[in-house]
């Protein structure tokens, strides 16, 4: 027997992928899970006594944006809000930080690993921001990551797609991935930011057509679709679509779901694009998730987060350079915006979420709607696009209204009444149990990733666990984790942070056909301000 | 070298536009043979970072010594300092910058920028915000160009060259220029209207802009008394900039009043609220790495471009306090920049020991961009790999900095798990 290896005894083991949820040990060689050893005399190298609590895979956060220019602005834009938040203070093997709904790097992986998760997925780089990005995620501790590259809006691609040059699609998405050392494609309002930086309005619908390019949304949407599934990869290609915050957007955004029949796609804070009602009339919003909730449970080709939006003070960043635009006429708030080359642009404007506000009283019912509509669970994962709707600290209140009607109508009766009108979720008695809200924060979205060795606790995985007092208390007991083991260290013990290891940054690097690559050097060339050669990252940039 | 040495794709860093396409032939002595394309400060700049790598090693009190001993003394220095400071961050590496602000925090110091361009330039952006863009932007799209009090064809040789000039993919050359300045210029010279304002008028200047394009009323012998320039001059320029498709305004380092900067972004966002137009601002950086340092302090600290570590935790801003240690990066680096106010206590950089004046330590590194490797960003938010092109024995900032962390151990190691 390994010397290394060590036990988790007696907890009440939640594992949904392989189906347990029963009183079990768990054992950990080093960085892995394994099969208790065949000799029942063998003694662990420690045993950590989990006896009435609440045993679980380490949390994965499938969209959130902790890194990259955009974050960096907002912390810039917004020194108020770091210097209102309370400082995190160095301490002896731990950095400082500042705080607030946008924290400083090392603050942000200190809070995931204190709230159970041990992984994040960045949901939007810029090809061109890859290298500050990698840069700053090896400043983001315990946790690993994972980045998502924009390339719904990118020239190179919008002109293949253009040409019908599905091959060459493909090349380049597998070329790009491994240039930036991203782990999946990310669309976001696909055209509608190349149609805004020409001052041209944004897509509306999904066969506008984008101007300079032979290409309308469907097609950039379907094509990147097919290239991913046709690369393999991991995570299918994970999707901001048209019309973000508009009332009306659920009939574009069923478009949407029916345009993709036949690929795989994840559909990104899926809450922001549920609105019924008219895009010129803001108090005509409605509660559009019926419909897309029942379509998401007829087809098994999609998978969602939901994008759940906290009453208080956040701040909206987005690749969605029209986006912002809107949001900053909407409240004459202070916006950043920022075109980058070749593809794509980003926005930041502070936005704060009031419960006596008619469209974020909706907005948050509307969140809670998807959860509670989507009868499988496995097709859905928890998120508030971080920091978009909140901060990922929220999840443990989110998983409060969950699994407590109770809760819910706590909020509910003090919504204002216009806002009651316009959704059914008063009508919605579903209560998730542990195992859903197991599924939701980490089985779910580990499976979303094609993350085969997280998200679960059977022999192979990565000893990413997270164990729970049992409180009833869901919030308080989601909130404070008894402790948390990252690839098999102990990293939050009695609630408090005792390491902080590095954690990885994953990525893909698809085999692709060489001969792509002239025709992308011709095109940096001609378009970029940066020299080809200077384009992809070494491996010791990225390693 | 025995033979001459051609460098392709050379990232220079003599300027802020951080050039990533020039060749570089090298004559075996080290000097540049060409330099394709040409430009004068990258050879000045060139000629004076290289010849620092002649030197000791390392230097105490002016003696030179071995690095370790240097390294010794240094890490001594600051375990007695009470109130350290660090200077020259934008004089390294993304990798040095990171490692620097690991220093600053562990020994509890005060980061200086001493840039006025980057705090009235953050200031202004926490109040309004910013509408900005990537060079290729502007090459790919401007169609009306805004410099702003300054004259990037003399500071900036290949920025208009490389970003204006040529036509873009929805750009058709030539742009039409504008220049808004003091005095003439290299790059008045070549614009389309010139209107010659005096700095104490810019602000003016500004309102009268922004007034103009909220149909606001204005007083024409107001306008002229307070600008120095005509309301029809004024007219006629806001009217172009209503027509941009896309416009630009370009400033560089030398605006540095936070009043001014405001006003500037508060125009760029007036003219973005037209239909039928975008409008960006961009700010020509300095030499070197100033926008990685930004970065950097942005993602670790949460602050920039001045940051104290004091309190143990990071805090805005540089306090009005008594240093009693300097710790200065990259002194050779920057050809604008002025002397530090103080003498340096510990200097790491090129010339750390053979530049005057005379630090109490002085490790000699490698120069960045010519013996060292590692990343910087542009001022528009692009990051850049740079390789070292000459060997050198010498350690990067980031690893002397690396060094010295490791001789500043903190008072506990973190705990440990199974």
């Amino acid at each position: 027997m390994s010397g290394r290896l060590w036990v988790i005894r007696g907890g009440r083991v939640i594992d949904p992928a392989n189906g347990v949820d029963e009183v079990r040990d768990i054992w950990i060689d080093a960085d892995r899970i394994v099969a208790p050893p065949a000799d029942p005399e063998s003694r662990p190298a420690r045993l950590l006594d989990a006896r009435g609590a609440v045993v679980m895979p380490g949390g994965i956060d499938v969209h959130c944006h902790i890194a990259g220019p955009k974050v960096n602005a907002a912390r810039l834009m917004q020194p108020e809000i770091s210097r209102e938040a309370p400082p995190r203070p160095r301490r002896a093997g731990f950095r400082s930080g500042t705080g607030g709904v946008v924290p400083t790097s090392f603050t942000t992986g200190y809070r995931y690993a204190g709230l159970g998760y041990t992984f994040a997925c960045d949901a939007a780089i810029a090809p061109l921001a890859a290298r500050q990005a990698h840069h700053e995620l090896a400043d983001t501790p315990v946790i690993d990551k994972a980045f998502l590259i924009l390339l719904g809006n990118d020239h190179f691609a919008l002109e293949r797609i253009g040409q019908g040059r599905a091959s060459a699609l493909r090349d380049y998405l597998a070329w790009m991935l491994g240039a930036t050392r991203g782990y999946g494609v990310k669309v976001v309002n696909p055209g509608g930011i190349e149609r805004w930086k020409q001052a041209q309005g944004t897509t509306s619908s999904l066969d506008d057509p984008v101007p300079g390019f032979d290409v309308t949304p469907r097609a950039i949407l379907t094509e990147i679709a097919r290239a991913v599934d046709e690369l393999g990869l991991p995570h299918p290609v994970h999707i901001h679509g048209l019309n973000l915050g508009l009332p009306g957007n659920a009939a574009s955004t069923l478009e949407l779901m029916k345009a993709l029949d036949g690929h795989r796609a994840h559909l990104a804070h899926i809450q922001f694009h549920s609105y019924a009602g008219d895009p010129s009339d803001q108090e005509s919003m409605a509660s559009g998730v019926e419909p897309l909730a029942d379509y998401v449970n007829a087809h098994d080709h999609l998978s969602l987060d939901v994008g759940q939006i906290l009453f208080g003070p956040t701040t909206s960043m987005t690749a969605d350079s029209a986006v912002a635009e809107y949001l900053h006429r909407l409240t004459g708030r202070k916006w950043l915006s920022h075109d980058v080359e070749l593809e794509t642009g980003c926005g930041v404007v502070p936005i704060e979420y009031r419960h006596t506000q008619f469209i974020h009283a909706l907005q948050w019912a509307i969140g809670l709607e998807w959860f509670l509509r989507v009868n499988d669970p496995w097709k859905l994962a928890l998120s508030t696009d971080h920091p978009n709707g909140g901060s990922y600290l929220a999840y443990p209140r989110i998983i409060g209204w969950l699994m407590s009607r109770a809760l819910r109508d706590e909020v509910w009766a003090a919504l204002p009444a216009p806002a009651r009108s316009r959704s059914a979720l008063a009508d919605l008695d579903r209560e998730y149990t542990l195992a859903e809200i197991a599924i939701i924060t980490r089985a779910a979205p580990a499976r979303m990733l094609g993350l085969a060795d997280r998200g679960h606790l059977g022999p192979g995985a990565r000893a990413d666990v997270t164990i729970y007092r049992d409180d009833p208390d869901r919030v308080r007991m989601f909130e404070l984790p008894r402790w948390v083991i990252k690839s098999g260290q102990i990293v939050i013990d009695d609630s408090e942070l005792r390491a902080a290891p590095d954690g990885l940054t994953l990525h893909n690097a698809p085999a692709h056909d060489d001969a792509i690559i002239p025709e992308i050097r011709d095109h940096f060339d001609r378009h970029a301000s940066i020299r080809f050669a200077h384009f992809p990252l070494r491996s010791e940039e990225a390693p | 070298m025995t033979a001459t040495c051609t460098i392709t794709d050379w990232v220079c860093l003599a300027c802020g536009t951080l050039c990533d396409d020039l060749t570089l032939t090298l004559d075996p002595s080290g000097p540049i043979a060409q330099l394709e394309p040409d430009c004068g400060p990258a050879r000045l700049w060139w000629e004076r970072v290289a010849q620092t790598a002649s030197g000791p090693v390392a230097a105490v009190n002016g003696q030179p010594t071995s690095f370790q001993t240097a390294l010794d003394c240094a890490a001594e220095r600051i375990r007695a300092a009470r109130s350290p400071r660090l200077v020259g961050l934008d004089a390294t590496s993304l990798e040095g910058q990171r490692a620097a602000v690991a220093l600053a925090e562990r020994i509890g110091a005060v980061i200086d920028s001493g840039s006025a361009e980057a705090r009235a330039r953050l200031a202004a952006m926490a109040r309004v915000g910013r509408c900005s863009a990537t060079f290729g932007e502007v090459h790919a799209r401007a169609d009306q160009i805004l410099i702003w009090a300054c004259d990037p064809t003399t500071t900036h040789p290949r920025f208009l060259t490389r970003f204006v000039d040529p036509p873009g993919r929805f750009a058709v050359a030539p742009r039409n220029v504008i220049v808004v300045g003091s005095t003439p210029n290299a790059t008045s010279a070549r614009a389309s209207l010139c209107l010659s304002v005096r700095p104490e008028q810019r602000i003016a200047a500004l309102a009268t802009l922004l007034a103009l394009l909220r149909c606001a009323p204005i007083r024409s012998e107001q306008v002229a008394a307070t600008t120095g320039q005509t309301l029809d001059a004024w007219t006629t320029l806001a009217d172009a900039l209503r027509r941009a498709r896309y416009g630009v305004v370009v400033t560089d380092s030398t605006l540095d009043d936070p009043v001014e900067y405001e006003a500037l972004l508060r125009l760029v966002r007036a003219l973005n609220q037209r239909p039928d137009g975008r409008f960006v601002h961009l700010s020509l950086g300095l030499p070197g790495n100033a926008a990685g340092a930004e970065a950097v302090l942005g993602w670790q600290a949460g602050y920039a471009p001045d940051v104290t570590f004091a309190a143990g935790y990071p805090a805005m801003g540089v306090p009005d306090l008594e240093h009693d240690l300097t710790i200065e990066l990259g002194s050779a680096f920057n050809l604008n920049r002025a002397p530090a106010a103080a003498v340096a206590t510990i200097r790491i950089a090129p010339d750390a020991t053979v530049t005057p004046p005379e630090p109490a330590v002085a490790i000699a590194s490698s120069a960045l961009g010519i013996s060292e490797s590692g990343t910087v960003i542009r001022s528009d938010g692009l990051a850049l790999p740079v390789l070292s092109v000459v060997p050198s024995s010498r350690p990067s900032v980031a690893a002397i900095l690396r060094e010295l962390l490791q001789r500043l151990p903190d008072a506990a190691e973190q705990g440990t798990s199974p």
